[in-house]
């Protein structure tokens, strides 16, 4: 059995022992299993912020766990919680005063932000479109394909494959200049 | 030989995302945050306790109804004003609404996660 099809049902263990006997060890070790993958989407989708991510990668677990019953297990359980977390980070977005600002003017010392932006690339996305950000940080390093994070996002695969490329080009230009100047 | 190509270091960047800390201290305050644990004997009585009081009050409307229908056959109209049957209707109907909207409040307030 891949390693993927034993994480899953494990996962689906966890979820009906919780469901059943409201088992908090259970939802925990979904929580633990998470939270990293999860932490990450959200650090990106707010573009590096980590106290912001953190507290929406809160509310989602605790939304998760409110809406437990109705994972129908159709889809992976990491799916649905990636669902439920980019629904979360929406609903924050839309309450914010400024909740798409736009991205930032050139940094007083460009040098120094890139080599930040390079260590940790979800500050980075402060330099994208929202469509963009949306795109790429749910489709690189979650573990979902290029059609779950489509079908999650609701657009078609040829719109997502356009904002993941789009959203590449630019970062390549803030992060990269060097490679794009060769390419 | 030839070399393998270089590696793309966006792509090397945008797959591999920083690892956090172990997430203890996460789940921890996650777990801080849920709703109280549902207390099965609790649930266990507040249903027992919504079925008696549908039984009862189906047994009381059914009494009552009839009474209602023999003091419309027997007495008319005028009976009915005075008489027994339309006050233990009345009676059944606002105890069984009562008890439905109890029951339905205390089941609501008992939480956890909600099978779908």
């Amino acid at each position: 059995m891949s390693d993927a099809l034993e994480s899953g049902a494990a996962d689906a263990a966890l979820v009906a022992r919780a469901l059943a006997g409201d088992d908090r060890q259970a939802f925990a070790e979904l929580v633990r299993r998470h939270q990293g993958a999860i932490r990450n989407l959200l650090r990106r989708l707010c573009a590096g912020d980590g106290a912001r991510a953190d507290d929406l990668a809160q509310e989602t677990f605790l939304r998760a766990y409110r809406r437990l019953g109705s994972f129908r297990g159709q889809a992976r359980f990491g799916t649905w919680l990636h669902r439920v977390a980019y629904h979360a980070y929406l609903s924050e977005a839309r309450r914010r005063p400024t909740a798409f600002p736009a991205p930032p003017a050139a940094p007083p010392d460009p040098e120094l932000s890139r080599a930040e932006a390079r260590h940790d690339l979800a500050r980075a996305f402060a330099f994208l479109r929202e469509e963009e950000r949306a795109a790429l940080a749910l489709s690189y390093g979650q573990d979902l394909t290029h059609e779950e994070a489509a079908e999650l996002l609701g657009w078609p695969l040829g719109t997502l494959k356009t904002h993941v490329a789009r959203g590449k080009e630019r970062l390549r230009r803030h992060l990269f200049p060097e490679l794009e100047a060769a390419s | 030989m030839t070399e393998p190509p270089p590696l793309d270091p966006l792509e090397e960047a945008l797959a591999h995302p920083p690892d956090l800390d172990d997430g203890a201290p996460f789940t921890r305050k996650v777990m801080d945050r849920l709703p109280p644990r549902r207390d099965p004997p609790r649930a266990l009585l507040l249903g027992a306790g919504a079925a008696l009081a549908a039984c009862t009050g189906a047994a009381l409307l059914a009494r009552s109804s009839g009474a209602l229908l023999a003091a419309l056959r027997s007495a008319g109209a005028g009976a009915l004003a005075g008489g027994e049957g339309l006050a233990a209707l009345l009676l059944a109907t606002v105890l069984g609404l009562t008890a439905g909207l109890v029951a339905a409040g205390e089941l609501r307030a008992a939480g956890g996660p909600r099978p779908g």
